[in-house]
């Protein structure tokens, strides 16, 4: 057999051998929406964190959002929380891909698992891009949603109205409404959660001072966390002193830890 | 006249351009031939069909993977002194897999062959085959350059168009040319990227090999040359 023969040899077998091997690195399409492993995040980790802490005094949770593209930043978070032992849970504020690719939404996402701690992510306006809205929905769930911790009602919202063309919703008041309504026997305190905080580009500010009005028909409305503004920013927005707090961007390594008690609340921008 | 308008000339453009250089070159040699058949010796016009290209594809593609669909199907010319150049032309199928409809891609891509080796009489080897392809995803909500309700410069890509580079090696297997309609079959593997996936890899390198890059399967069916 001569060399090329050889080489030939060689070529095809590497050829076929890469094609029965290749599984990992088959890519179909970019928006493909072929979601291999974990799904339904939120509502399996809202099961856990109302159960284990339903009968907590104090409620300490880690804010981060916008860590589209910053992978490596957003695993040394992880590392980072899981060394802490006063954690009892992450919200992480949107904005999880960049270009709402579905292979960005899996990196995330098996980052995000390794946490030790339960952990729920709101949508942000880059996961709505292309068929990324999709891919949120059965990664994590619902775009709004609501969990209770000890005394305290979290309500997360999809405040990305530009995304939607507002042709559906956004924020979606039905849900607001009747969520004022629910298990009111097991919270008297609430917090809100959205990527695109009011007076953002995002935001439906058509509603702003209703939908601001409207939480404050909530038990206690302590305090808004946002994220999307890329930078730490604390806003009485509505000159009431209910603060909507901004997270920075994950790139910065900071994020937001508050501690939450009956009737009050502090919290800490932390470097790491 | 608006930027994205002209964005989207270009593009059209282009794909316009790639396809109908091949079919216009072809065009004019036969338009040639046919108007001054006293002019052109025998000797060249036997010439002619070698330098000519032609509308006619010169093989048929059918593609695995490669971030244009599950299966690709389409046509392609070969030009260039030694055919080392190849215009492909794909349509591509993506299943819907957990989104709530499937989608079509349309590919444009430019391949580079330098070198073509027989083996034996029979087999045939191209050790390097490399180049770039632009693939777009049909559907609404792949749009071209951001909708106007975004403040300028808000989204600065576009899900509709990627820029794909890629390398790989073909074998080839000659078919008996007394009996087959069939120049030759190829088998090809190439490993591709797309700018989407490399920007990701350059700005971060928590990426790995097998996140940013894809393998594509490929058969190619080449016809004779008459």
């Amino acid at each position: 057999m001569g060399l090329r023969e050889k080489v030939f040899l060689c070529a095809i077998s590497l050829i076929l051998i890469s094609f029965l091997a290749s599984c990992d690195m088959i890519e179909v399409h970019p928006y493909a929406g072929d979601i291999k492993g974990k799904r339904d995040i939120n509502i399996q980790n809202i099961a856990r964190i109302e159960e284990a802490f339903a009968d907590k005094d104090t409620i300490r949770f880690a804010f981060i959002s916008d860590s589209q593209r910053w992978y490596h930043e957003l695993e040394d978070f992880v590392h980072h929380a899981n060394n802490r032992t006063d954690i009892d849970f992450v919200i992480h504020g949107g904005d999880l891909t960049d270009f709402g690719l579905t292979k960005e939404f899996l990196w995330q996402r098996d980052i995000l698992e390794k946490l030790k701690y339960p952990y729920v992510a709101v949508i942000g306006n880059h996961d709505f891009l292309a068929n990324g809205e999709d891919i949120y929905k059965i990664v994590f769930g619902e775009e709004n949603f609501s969990f209770i911790a000890g005394r305290t009602k979290f309500v997360c919202m999809n405040t990305n109205a530009l995304e939607a063309n507002y042709s559906v919703p956004i924020p979606d008041f039905s849900f607001i409404n009747a969520e004022m309504k629910k298990d009111t026997e097991r919270f008297d305190q609430t917090i809100a959660i959205m990527h695109a905080k009011p007076t953002s580009e995002q935001f439906n500010n058509n509603v702003a001072d209703i939908f601001h009005h409207t939480l404050k028909k909530f038990p206690n409305y302590l305090f808004a966390v946002c994220g999307h503004d890329h930078r730490f920013e604390e806003e009485d927005i509505f000159g009431d002193q209910v603060i909507y707090y901004v997270n920075p961007n994950i790139g910065k390594r900071k994020y937001l830890l508050f501690t939450v008690t009956q009737n009050n609340y502090s919290y800490e921008l932390v470097a790491y | 006249m608006n930027w994205s308008l002209i964005r989207k000339s270009i593009l059209i453009g282009a794909l316009v351009v790639g396809m109908a250089w091949q079919s216009g070159f072809a065009a004019t040699y036969a338009l040639g031939e046919e108007r001054r058949p006293d002019s052109v010796s025998t000797k060249e016009a036997e010439d002619l069909p070698a330098a000519r290209v032609e509308i006619v594809p010169a093989h048929y593609n059918m593609q695995h993977a490669g971030a244009i669909g599950l299966v690709a199907l389409g046509p392609g010319w070969d030009y260039g002194q030694k055919r080392q150049w190849t215009t492909d032309f794909l349509i591509g199928y993506v299943p819907a897999y957990d989104t709530d409809r499937a989608k079509v891609t349309l590919t444009l891509r430019q391949i580079y062959t330098p070198w073509k080796l027989p083996v034996g009489d029979k087999l045939l080897y191209e050790p390097l085959r490399t180049g770039a392809y632009v693939s777009t995803t049909l559907g609404k909500q792949f749009w071209f350059s951001a909708p106007e309700k975004y403040p300028r410069n808000y989204y600065t890509f576009s899900p509709k168009v990627r820029l794909n580079i890629f390398l790989g090696q073909s074998v080839g297997l000659r078919f008996d040319p007394k009996r087959s309609r069939f120049d030759s079959i190829k088998l090809y593997a190439d490993l591709h990227s797309s700018d989407l996936y490399i920007i990701s890899r350059i700005q971060n390198k928590y990426l790995q090999f097998k996140d940013y890059l894809g393998l594509s399967f490929g058969i190619k069916l080449q016809l004779k040359r008459r």
